[in-house]
């Protein structure tokens, strides 16, 4: 009789790489949360933070934002595709993925470039001369957010490309699944980064 | 595997490469919808920074990140204890916003002078 109650309930076996890889997730959604929290503590207690992030560019933080949504939708096609063994189509729909992972990461250097050229670095040293310390702590954060979030951005490319090498030869196509869900983590970064540096300003 | 013949009372699933346990959603309408919040975040963007634009920039962008979370990556689908393990991250994330709160907005710095 228990034995008959316990098998109504059903057990879904969660493959081992999509345990691994929310066990990733969460510890890398730790380190983001943790520097996301630090900012909004800092900004809560420096409200002329304000004027440093007026120089931010929504225009490049909206589009990267477009293209990062889009990827994520794009590599979720190609995961259905790799349930229906369409090949053609995963690889169509990951080199897309990579190719909106490409893109963010020019409007990205376009951004730094215009940033850098005005004076504003990781520790920008003209707002330390005229004594700005705190506008300085900004940068230092906005660098460090960005840079980070970039180094998983060209991470999660190369779990893509590996991705799409295998995919293109019909092997281990559950792999496909996983980098899709590293990138999902890469945008889901950026949603939170997006409004707290381009539009609360 | 052909999962057509798993009845749900012994649906321990074993996916192959090209399978899933879990379903797909419309993804599209989940696209829409993200940019439809987007929209309207950066809309509101543009006006004076208050506790109600703070509201609405930060809450659609709580609730984009549940879309992505739910459906891109398939939450929805997965067994009660994966739900507890990011939950928990959430919770973790509070605690340490609000023990450090003090020290950051009321304690006098001397690394950073005002």
């Amino acid at each position: 009789m228990e034995n008959q109650r316990s098998l109504s309930v059903p057990i879904i076996r969660v493959p081992q790489g999509r345990l691994a890889m929310w066990v990733l997730i969460a510890g890398e959604l730790m380190i983001f949360g943790g520097l996301i929290a630090c900012y909004l503590l800092y900004r809560l207690r420096y409200p002329e933070w304000a004027d440093q992030a007026a120089h931010t560019s929504t225009l490049i933080g909206a589009l990267n934002t477009i293209v990062l949504l889009t990827s994520s939708f794009t590599v979720v096609k190609a995961h259905e595709a790799a349930n229906k063994m369409d090949l053609k189509k995963v690889v169509l729909w990951l080199s897309v993925s990579i190719g909106g992972g490409l893109l963010f990461l020019v409007n990205k250097g376009i951004e730094y470039t215009t940033e850098i050229s005005h004076g504003f670095t990781f520790s920008s040293p003209h707002l330390q001369a005229g004594g700005d310390t705190i506008g300085s702590l900004f940068w230092s954060f906005y660098f460090f957010m960005t840079g980070l979030h970039g180094a998983h951005v060209i991470a999660g490319m190369v779990v893509m490309f590996l991705a799409l090498l295998n995919a293109r030869k019909g092997k281990n196509l559950h792999r496909v699944e996983l980098a899709g869900m590293y990138w999902h983590m890469v945008d889901l970064i950026w949603i939170f980064l997006f409004p707290l540096l381009y539009i609360a300003k | 595997m052909d999962t057509q013949h798993i009845s749900q009372n012994d649906a321990v699933h074993f996916p192959e490469p090209a399978t899933d346990y879990h379903g797909h959603p419309n993804y599209l309408k989940v696209l829409i919808f993200l940019f439809g919040f987007f929209a309207l975040s950066l809309v509101v963007g543009y006006f004076p920074l208050s506790l109600v634009t703070v509201i609405v920039i930060f809450g659609t962008a709580l609730y984009k990140a549940t879309l992505v979370v739910k459906n891109f990556m398939h939450l929805k689908y997965e067994p009660v204890l994966i739900w507890i393990a990011v939950i928990a991250v959430f919770f973790c994330l509070i605690a340490f916003f609000f023990g450090v709160y003090p020290d950051i907005t009321a304690a006098k710095l001397d690394v950073v002078p005002r």
